[in-house]
């Protein structure tokens, strides 16, 4: 269950307009879903906006891995809505967090949208455009790479743990919790190993030889990304001129003074 | 001690298995393994072997058919009951190391099944000497060799003495003595009654050890047979992508004195002689 949120993040190989985007053009979309659904706490702007993400997804055709990452994040969007609903001292508490728990979902689906669609090289080459220092795209990029890996380690080893007798489903919280030990340690050592297996191999062939690297691939902005670029900067920028030039709010209606 | 022959202890039925919305793996799987066989899985990669041997103590469960262990259907049954009896070792011992010194290691699983602890140390000497890890009882599975880790996985099974063993590539990384240790143990298992299933790629072991061979091809049985009948039939290890045996391949070369079905370096010798004198 918990690792089909994985799924939602992770890059599926279809080949649509989007997956064909430029990665800074998807990191401007991001951008500009961060900053109108932070402009924004009102339910209609906020709706609209979580409903404006799903012909992306159609259109990357990952509505299956999407649903995953939405049905992975429930517990979570469960918990704003009902802190917000019991702790906002106001009248509007019930659309106040809803919207509080849209926001999380929006943030969540364009996320989702970018890393299904973004190959990790070409994420780690537009770090690198955007003077991102290559060994920290690297590192980020790696990470990424390696967590069905390790999602799938966890498995085998649950599984050698599992036939040797270890319960995990039966007893308290307390002792639930301790039995995780013969898990995470296998999980931590074999990280290590690889993770120093990793950096001989790399040094072997030649890793931080130079500080100036050529690239086999080089991303280029076209037109679609400039397209995109714009209407995403244009959309937000009539959010801005409605939240704030024509002064759209809907502020808390206090029922009652903190104590 | 009666072994009782004909006995299935394992049966496939028709098993089918696939990970969620994925290609299936296995693909009507049927098998009926008696007690006390020793029997050998080949098998290119990503034949199913591993995914087979997971339904065996129910960590996998069939999408569709039935596995039976002793009768009892694995989908009624826990996977800590059933490992009571199916003892698994995994390929890879790094992914089950994780106990302060060898002998807790083994120790574990026999404190997972509730055994005294004056049994359990007796169990522990007897198998750590077993396998030449006696000297190494104190130290850190860390900081042991691949090929000793991986005995230590397997010690870690033998402890609690499962009456079905099963071994996932237990030769790789072991050296020529220590196979040969390998071998001694599992002739001992087999005068001792236990059904024995190793999943291998080294077919010289497959060779010298195991009077029977499962070859298993993209999730199907292709064939289930005496390990002479199919390590002599060419056409069916090419099928299955596996080769021939050296003993085997040189007696095809030389088949018009020497009999098809030789499979030890003896046989070999035996026919040599005989067609020379001829």
């Amino acid at each position: 269950m918990s690792l089909n949120i994985v799924q939602g993040f992770k890059f599926n190989r279809n080949n649509t307009v989007l997956h064909g985007l430029d990665p800074r053009a998807k990191l401007i979309y991001i951008v500009s879903v961060l900053i109108l659904s932070l402009i924004f706490s009102e339910l209609y702007p906020m709706l609209i906006l979580f409903i404006s993400t799903i012909p992306l997804v159609i259109i990357a055709k990952a509505v299956n891995e999407w649903l995953k990452s939405m049905k992975g994040s429930f517990i979570i969007v469960l918990m704003i809505f009902i802190l917000n609903y019991f702790l906002l001292p106001a009248e509007n508490a019930l659309s106040l967090s809803s919207s509080l728990a849209l926001r999380f979902l929006t943030i969540i689906s364009a996320f989702s949208i970018f890393f299904m669609t973004t190959y990790p090289e070409n994420f780690a080459r537009a770090l690198i455009k955007l003077k991102v220092p290559y060994d920290y795209a690297l590192a980020f990029t790696m990470a990424l790479r390696f967590i069905p890996t390790l999602a799938k380690e966890t498995q085998t080893i649950i599984d050698a743990q599992r036939s040797r007798g270890l319960e995990l489903e039966s007893g308290s919280f307390i002792i639930r919790i301790k039995r995780f030990t013969p898990i995470l340690i296998p999980l931590f050592i074999n990280s290590f190993r690889r993770a120093a297996q990793i950096a001989e191999a790399m040094e072997s062939r030649a890793f931080g030889y130079s500080n100036k690297r050529s690239y086999f691939h080089e991303l280029n902005f076209t037109l679609h990304d400039m397209l995109f670029t714009l209407l995403c900067i244009m959309l937000t920028g009539l959010g801005l001129y409605i939240k704030f030039y024509l002064g759209y709010n809907e502020t808390l209606v206090l029922a009652r003074p903190w104590p | 001690m009666i072994i009782k022959l004909n006995y299935p202890v394992i049966v496939f039925e028709d098993v089918w298995f696939s990970y969620s919305d994925l290609e299936p793996i296995l693909r009507g799987v049927n098998l009926r393994i008696n007690e006390g066989e020793v029997i050998a899985i080949l098998g290119e990669n990503g034949a199913g072997k591993t995914t087979l041997i997971k339904h065996l103590n129910g960590l996998l469960k069939p999408t569709h058919g039935n596995v039976y262990i002793y009768g009892e259907n694995t989908k009624n049954t826990s996977v800590a009951k059933l490992s009571k009896k199916v003892g698994i070792v995994f390929q890879n011992p790094d992914h089950q190391l994780f106990a302060e010194t060898v002998e807790d290691e083994v120790s574990f699983a026999l404190r997972n099944f509730n055994y005294p602890e004056h049994i359990i140390s007796l169990r522990v000497e007897k198998i750590l000497k077993m396998l030449d890890l006696w000297e190494y009882r104190k130290v850190s599975p860390f900081s042991l060799s691949g090929g000793e880790r991986k005995r230590v996985a397997i010690a870690s099974i033998l402890s609690y003495d499962p009456s079905i063993i099963v071994m996932d590539e237990p030769t790789i990384g072991q050296d020529y003595a220590q196979k040969q240790k390998l071998s001694e143990i599992i002739r001992l298992l087999h005068i001792q009654g236990k059904t024995i299933i190793v999943v291998t790629h080294d077919i010289e072991f497959v060779c010298e050890n195991f009077p029977k061979t499962i070859i298993l091809s993209q999730g199907k049985v292709l064939a289930y047979d005496l390990t002479r009948n199919i390590l002599t039939n060419f056409e069916l290890l090419l099928k299955a992508r596996l080769l021939p045996p050296q003993i085997p391949y040189l007696a095809s070369r030389f088949d018009s004195i020497v009999s098809k079905n030789v499979l030890y370096v003896w046989e070999m010798r035996d026919e040599l002689l005989r067609a020379i004198r001829r």
